[in-house]
């Protein structure tokens, strides 16, 4: 996240068709994950994506209203083989 | 900021958002907490503050240096207070407890007959260092008890091992170097002005040797975060340039650069437009804030193209200076007696341009 005071994004979690979708913006990420209730469990770490499509049912648990997703992103850095030589 | 521990050296906003220290300290006196107070309110704290061109990384990295040419100071054991021009004072809340201040001249060598050192070069060498946080300039009849004294004959010319690397010739005292009450004499400073908090050291310009190639700075700075707009004429262009503490091989620089984008795979590869590369020398250098650190000299600057959203790293393999043939290893001695070594090993260090852009809001 290039600018990570402002982490909070209500424009990137949209919902058509009966399932949500969040629109990716933290360019130069690898991977990511994402919590459905507020980090108490997270999906897998997976391959980054341009927009990462959310079924309707994982929400379905919670017992409070409204949806809301915490996403993380990691940044694989590979020292370059110069510094290992 | 927190006060008894240090922030992380990654970039992380944890310790930003934790606030701003507001405390004061019941262990020192008067504990001048200054940016403490309003480190949460200081974007860099939350940077990443592994940057090449810091002026403390590269003191210390001249220190180092200085230690494999001298073997002085290295390893010499015979330390010798040449003078002392002090006074004590009593700070406030010390208690009774004085602190000297002013300016000392010491010596450091192999105890004679005792040590062999190291190095390329074994002979003493001379050390001046102040304490006062104002400039204050020293100046001594030398043939008076107060003469600032060197611990080298006279008429040497001695030169500075750290930035701005300049001489002074030694003059006449009336101490006799070999102590037979006649000439040659101990060399004497007539004069010489100390900035606040400074230090030289010295030693004879035929052993002087230059500083390592250097970066001194970096625009638009280490872990810079750079806004763009989406579509607007110049998003995928970024102006940067370099600036060394030794000139350098333009054509070199160039070369040695080399572009790391991690844009999850969205954009094309950074290049650099060629035709808007300028090498040219740096006359209005930003100065170090701490003494002896060394300052820009020259400059390499560009426009890169095609620059994605993401995180740029730029690395800089072994750019070669125009002061020493960097092909060569080891220390290579020319017939004038002017020592130059390799920089071989200097640009084994990331120089990390964190370059940011957020898209506009949806």
């Amino acid at each position: 996240m290039i600018f990570p005071q402002n982490d909070y994004n209500s424009s990137s979690f949209g919902f058509s068709n009966g399932q949500y979708t969040f629109t990716h913006c933290a360019f130069g990420a690898d991977m990511f994950r994402y919590s459905w209730n507020f980090g108490q469990n997270w999906t897998t770490w997976s391959n980054w994506e341009n927009v990462t499509t959310i079924n309707s049912t994982v929400f379905d648990g919670n017992f409070w209203e409204g949806q809301h997703i915490m996403v993380q992103c990691e940044l694989r850095f590979y020292m370059p083989s110069i510094a290992a030589s | 900021m927190f006060f008894t521990s240090r922030q992380a050296m990654t970039s992380n906003i944890a310790w930003q958002r934790h606030g701003c220290y507001c405390l004061g300290s019941q262990q020192y006196f008067n504990m001048p907490l200054d940016k403490a107070v309003i480190g949460c309110q200081d974007d860099w704290n939350s940077l990443d503050h592994f940057d090449p061109t810091s002026d403390t990384r590269r003191l210390f990295a001249q220190f180092n240096y200085l230690r494999t040419i001298y073997g002085a100071l290295q390893d010499g054991f015979d330390l010798v207070q040449r003078g002392n021009w002090t006074y004590q004072i009593q700070r406030p809340g010390s208690n009774g407890t004085a602190t000297e201040m002013g300016l000392w001249s010491v010596s450091r060598a192999a105890i004679a007959g005792v040590q062999t050192l190291n190095g390329v070069f074994n002979d003493q060498v001379w050390l001046l260092f102040m304490n006062e946080n104002v400039t204050q300039t020293y100046t001594y009849d030398c043939k008076q008890s107060l003469w600032i004294s060197s611990p080298f004959e006279s008429n040497t010319t001695v030169q500075n091992l750290f930035a701005p690397y300049e001489t002074y010739t030694l003059q006449d005292s009336l101490s006799s170097f070999f102590n037979n009450s006649q000439a040659p004499w101990y060399g004497c400073l007539p004069s010489i002005t100390m900035e606040p908090f400074s230090f030289k050291a010295f030693v004879p310009v035929d052993q002087w040797v230059p500083p390592l190639p250097a970066l001194t700075r970096y625009v638009p700075g280490h872990d810079a975060r750079i806004q763009v707009e989406a579509g607007s004429a110049n998003a995928t262009s970024l102006d940067i340039s370099f600036e060394f503490n030794t000139p350098m091989n333009c054509d070199s620089v160039t070369n040695a650069m080399s572009f790391n984008m991690s844009s999850s795979g969205i954009g094309g590869n950074v290049t650099v437009l060629q035709s808007s590369i300028v090498c040219s020398n740096v006359t209005n250098p930003i100065l170090p804030t701490i003494s002896g650190a060394s300052f820009s000299v020259w400059s390499w600057s560009a426009t890169l193209q095609n620059v994605p959203d993401g995180i740029l790293t730029i690395q800089l393999d072994n750019p070669a200076s125009t002061l020493a043939n960097a092909t060569t290893t080891g220390v290579r001695i020319t017939s004038t007696q002017r020592h130059w070594c390799t920089h071989e090993r200097l640009y084994r260090l990331l120089t990390r341009s964190w370059s940011g852009r957020v898209p506009p809001p949806m």
